[in-house]
């Protein structure tokens, strides 16, 4: 029978087996890439961000309880590594300006057929960075609103707020464009 | 009974859904975070050889010192110690208090 994270992680803290750490990349890996894809808009950034966490994670294993779930513990490493690379950028706007961009210059050079998901990247980055997250985590990573408010640190009340703005503005955007096809 | 918001909840999860099936499992990611663990060194790391070569350095120059005052009886030893040579001997000891470092540092954490 395959180990649990928890019995997994237990075995990294104690041994620092990197083959242990491995399972626990496998299992996750598409959970961490796909929530940083959608909070940044770009999958070969999504990528990086998503290994420097991973790596981060092995190093600070010791630090995980095991009160919540691992993947709580590691969405808010893969959120913290989200946060410091647009704070490297200096201002949020102006990384999501470079986000873009890139996007653009990606889905030309590959051809990429995105169709539902450029609809959802384009509605997604109207929100504000916090709405964005919130949103994420709960629609793409399948949390509560209180997995979320753990992993970003937000109080539960906040997070709901964020969750209903967000989710407004989505809605009124993916129906403007819907009435624009109509 | 089903509400609007419920509706565009289950609308927004199947978007997202459609959206995250495009992000497959990659074996290469993996093997980029397993290169990357293997290759890494860590500030305690950094330090802590850091700390150790050093020491170890330090009792090599004390040790080379003793070994030259060093008189045996028997004759064995003696011999021994003129075919080598103390710098030899030195040397070795401070590569095996280095290797040792090296073995369990990375195998504790990265």
């Amino acid at each position: 029978m395959a180990a649990n994270d928890m019995e997994l992680a237990g075995l990294v803290a104690a041994t620092g087996d990197r083959r242990a750490f491995s399972q626990l990349v496998v299992r996750h890996q598409t959970l961490v890439r796909a929530m940083l894809t959608r909070m940044t808009g770009n999958h070969a950034l999504a990528d990086d961000l998503a290994q420097d966490a991973f790596i981060k994670a092995y190093r600070k294993i010791a630090t995980f309880s095991g009160k919540g779930s691992f993947k709580s513990w590691l969405c808010r490493i893969a959120y913290t590594e989200f946060l410091q690379s647009a704070r490297k950028r200096k201002a949020a706007a102006a990384a999501l300006e470079r986000y873009k961009a890139h996007q653009d210059i990606e889905e030309r050079q590959q051809n990429w057929d995105a169709g539902d998901a450029m609809d959802l990247d384009r509605a997604l980055s109207h929100l504000s960075e916090v709405e964005r997250t919130v949103i994420v985590l709960c629609f793409s990573s399948g949390m509560s609103h209180s997995e979320a408010a753990e992993v970003t640190g937000l109080p539960l009340g906040t997070v709901k707020s964020h969750i209903n703005r967000g989710k407004a503005k989505m809605r009124a955007l993916l129906e403007e464009k819907e009435a624009v096809q109509v | 009974m089903m509400t609007p918001e419920d509706g565009f909840d289950a609308r927004l999860s199947a978007a997202f859904d459609r959206a995250d099936a495009e992000i497959t499992p990659d074996e290469s990611f993996t093997r980029h975070v397993e290169t990357r663990l293997g290759l890494a060194l860590n500030p305690r790391t950094m330090v802590l050889g850091g700390a150790g070569a050093s020491g170890s350095a330090l009792a090599a120059s004390q040790m080379e010192r003793l070994a030259d005052g060093l008189q045996f009886d028997n004759a064995l030893l003696t011999q021994f110690f003129d075919l080598v040579g103390t710098q030899s001997i030195v040397a070795v000891v401070f590569a095996l208090v280095a290797a040792t470092f090296i073995y369990v540092l990375p195998s504790r954490r990265v």
